[in-house]
């Protein structure tokens, strides 16, 4: 089963007087499950192929349906709504809340769901905090940690509200390799316990020994699939 | 706490520096708004309730004679009825006679103007209390204010004591006129040399009420104009003296009396065509002349009582009737006509036009005015003459003014009654509440262009500076609205907790500045009250501007924070400084 589907997506930048072609037709399916990479050099269009899958970014052309729903189709609210409830992000440059604590971070999401009891919260963030091995830093905020126990708190976050999809937009690119190994390991954990989709892009090879299936992308286009 | 609460709450006190300088901006602007606001307030309330309550009253019965510069009231007792049963005793706080005349005062060889004024205390408890809210004692004694020892004994401000070159004891020979009109030359002397805390008070030498009222003439029934202070002036004034005027309507003229053992009344018709035309349709003349009778002097008599007591034109009579305060009083008149009426007047009556009878109707006063012979419903009640002329109320001093010029030239004996508000009547002193809510008013534009400049600016560099948590709150699933909210719920905080410091603030610069105790008598000291600056806070007004600066906050917030919530997640995201 696809949680993606993505198909002639397109997505054109202006730039002055010029237009940037960021994506040129890309056609592309993800199974529920997946632990995809998505590689390729500088400019080729990995991020905003996945901005476009984390529906923070919509297609200039195309078809792009994320849980079966056609993301062109839906209101402002209603694509906010999906990716809370459907999809969490893990940012390259951790994009944590500065004023919130470990606890806050991760919680954040699920206070914005405004669904769950305190109870249910705590448990929920505990376990998750634990799991990424940040119990004793769980009352620190973003400043005080190293780059690598922040990218934990995201990753922590970004699977709080247990999210059918988690995009990684090169989640190691600013951490050293004994962190880059231990954080994508921790994903690659997830993905197998928690069964949740990671989509990541790199052009680090040495993290695509991790990754169960590589798409690679040149020029805005998918020129391979492993 | 909510979420969207908490984050405005951290945002705040993680930008310390640059929101500590707004806030600081916004106290300031806060506490000059309260400190303008208290002493605008304090200043209009020394004003209305020291100057123009003690100089003019908040309401003045004026009752005034014909062609007379002095007020007088001829029935005190009967205008006091009046006015307990038109205002609430809760809400008057004195009732005071205006007594106060206009004299050339001489001194040891120096001669100057003076006003004397009458004032008593409102009992003899209340002495002390008395002389200490009013005066600075600097020479003398104020036990002999009351002294049955000295004639007059006045006190004098150490201003006027100066100009006069008077000491304790001297003598100052003084000439008022009477409320007769005449003149006359008094011997007052000088009891204590005490500076009045108003001001405008020095010009005055205050002597005992009852001794004015005596030296200006005055029975012991009459008054001089009747001063109402009011509880709650700025509220209740203009209504009571709705209230008041409208009972304040005469009654006609109709005296119950007898002529000759003969029981009879005498009534007043007006003094012009439409009500002699009116009499000229009711009344067929049997003898004499009715234009002479209708005339200015004119009086006429009913055949029925002519028959009785044998009146003929030309005849002289006696009408007596009882008075209220001087026992019985004799009309000598003379008959011009005589009359047969189908109607009221028909009866027993003297019809006299009311010039006949003003100057001492208002004199000898009627133990009653009877109108049971020509009630009301009666169509001849509306030509009788009333007993007093009650003035339309004015609005403002201009038309005070006017109204008191066309009633100069009305050449009638009729007594005026007139009702003032502190209005009319001191509306240029009122006027400085204006100057005063004007400042207040500038205060508020400033302390609002500070909030308006501040606040957008903070915010335009806050908005910068956060763009791209504005992309990661909204790609983690924070909606437009709760991203707009955060910015405008953290401008409000920080604004409540500002306009909280500056009432404190202000508060505290009162509390110290009321402190300060000014020995001056120059102008400036009709705006202080015992000596200190005096502040009134309003809650209501300042609520009222906390509130205002809250939805201003709140309106000047809401643009630049909707343009931040409606920056999709990646352009925030791509956000670099």
């Amino acid at each position: 089963m696809n949680v993606i589907e993505i198909t002639g997506v397109k997505k054109n930048y202006p730039l002055g007087t010029t237009t940037v072609h960021a994506l040129r037709g890309v056609d592309l399916q993800v199974a529920k499950g997946s632990f995809l990479s998505i590689i390729g050099p500088s400019g080729s269009g990995k991020t905003t192929l996945l901005n476009i899958i984390g529906c923070i970014d919509s297609p200039s052309a195309g078809s792009a349906k994320i849980q079966g729903h056609e993301i062109t189709a839906l209101n402002d609210r209603q694509i906010t709504d999906l990716r809370l409830h459907k999809i969490g992000f893990i940012f390259q440059t951790f994009n944590l809340i500065p004023v919130l604590n470990v606890r806050e971070n991760v919680e954040f999401p699920l206070l914005l769901m405004r669904k769950y009891s305190k109870k249910e919260i705590d448990t929920r963030v505990e376990k998750l905090i634990k799991g990424v091995g940040l119990s004793e830093y769980i009352a620190h905020k973003p400043a005080e940690l190293s780059g690598g126990q922040r990218q934990r708190v995201a990753i922590a976050r970004a699977l709080v509200t247990n999210p059918d999809i988690v995009l990684a937009d090169e989640p190691t690119a600013n951490l050293d390799s004994e962190t880059s190994e231990a954080i994508l390991q921790l994903m690659r954990d997830l993905n197998e316990t928690e069964k949740t989709t990671f989509i990541f892009s790199t052009h680090d090879p040495e993290v695509l020994k991790y990754a169960k299936n590589i798409v690679k992308i040149k020029d805005g286009l998918i020129v391979g699939q492993e | 706490m909510g979420l969207i609460t908490m984050l405005s709450i951290r945002n705040l006190l993680r930008q310390k520096k640059r929101n500590i300088l707004l806030g600081i901006g916004i106290a300031f602007g806060m506490m000059i708004l309260v400190i303008a606001n208290s002493f605008s307030h304090g200043m209009v309330d020394v004003l209305i309730n020291d100057v123009v309550s003690h100089a003019f009253g908040h309401l003045v019965v004026n009752g005034k004679p014909a062609n007379s510069y002095y007020s007088t009231i001829r029935d005190k007792e009967r205008i006091m009825k009046i006015i307990h049963e038109s205002i609430p005793k809760e809400e008057i706080v004195t009732i005071e006679e205006s007594l106060g005349m206009f004299g050339r005062a001489i001194g040891n060889g120096e001669a100057d103007n003076v006003v004397v004024v009458g004032v008593k205390p409102e009992t003899d408890n209340d002495q002390a209390d008395f002389f200490e809210e009013f005066f600075t004692l600097v020479e003398g004694d104020f036990s002999n204010y009351f002294s049955k020892e000295i004639e007059y004994p006045v006190i004098i401000s150490e201003e006027k004591a100066k100009s006069l070159k008077v000491k304790i004891n001297d003598t100052i020979r003084v000439r008022l006129p009477m409320i007769t009109g005449q003149m006359q030359a008094v011997k007052l002397t000088v009891i204590a040399i005490a500076n009045a805390n108003n001001s405008f008070m020095n010009i005055i030498l205050f002597m005992e009420a009852d001794r004015v009222k005596k030296l200006l003439g005055y029975k012991p029934w009459e008054s001089a104009d009747l001063q109402i202070t009011l509880k709650d002036p700025k509220k209740t004034a203009k209504k009571y003296a709705e209230i008041l005027h409208s009972k304040l309507n005469p009654e006609v003229i109709s005296i119950s009396g007898q002529v000759a053992e003969e029981p009879a009344f005498l009534l007043a018709f007006q003094n012009n065509s439409a009500a002699k035309n009116v009499l000229k349709k009711n009344l067929k003349l049997t003898q004499g002349d009715l234009e002479k009778g209708l005339a200015k002097k004119g009086v006429m008599v009913s055949n029925i009582l002519a028959q009785k007591l044998g009146l003929q034109p030309g005849s002289k009579f006696i009408y007596q009737y009882e008075t209220k305060f001087r026992g019985l009083r004799e009309e000598k008149l003379t008959v011009d006509a005589i009359y047969q009426s189908h109607s009221a007047l028909g009866q027993n009556v003297v019809l006299v036009n009311e010039e006949v009878i003003h100057e001492n109707l208002n004199r000898y006063l009627p133990k009653t005015l009877d109108s049971t012979l020509v009630a009301s419903s009666n169509s001849l009640h509306s030509i009788l003459a009333t007993e007093w002329k009650l003035l339309e109320r004015s609005d403002n001093v201009d038309a005070l003014k006017k109204k008191y010029k066309t009633e100069k030239k009305r050449k009638s004996k009729q007594n005026n009654f007139d009702l003032i508000t502190m209005y009319e009547g001191a509306s240029q002193i009122l006027q400085m509440e204006y100057v005063l809510n004007m400042i207040t008013g500038i205060a508020v534009l400033v302390l609002f262009f500070i909030i308006l400049v501040g606040v957008i600016n903070t915010l335009r560099m806050t908005i910068k500076e956060r763009t791209r948590e504005i992309g990661t709150v909204r790609a983690i699933g924070m909606q437009k609205k709760d991203v707009r909210n955060m910015f405008i719920i953290e401008t409000l905080i920080l604004t409540a907790l500002s306009c909280i410091a500056g009432v404190v603030l202000g508060m505290g610069v009162i509390k110290g500045l009321s402190l300060i105790e000014f020995n001056t008598t120059n102008f400036l000291s009709v705006i202080l009250k015992n000596k200190h600056l005096y502040f009134k806070p309003s809650i209501m007004i300042l609520s009222s501007y906390f509130l205002f600066i809250m939805m201003l906050t709140g309106i000047i917030t809401y643009f630049p924070a909707r343009k931040a919530a409606k920056l999709t997640a990646v352009e925030a995201l791509r956000h670099y400084e």
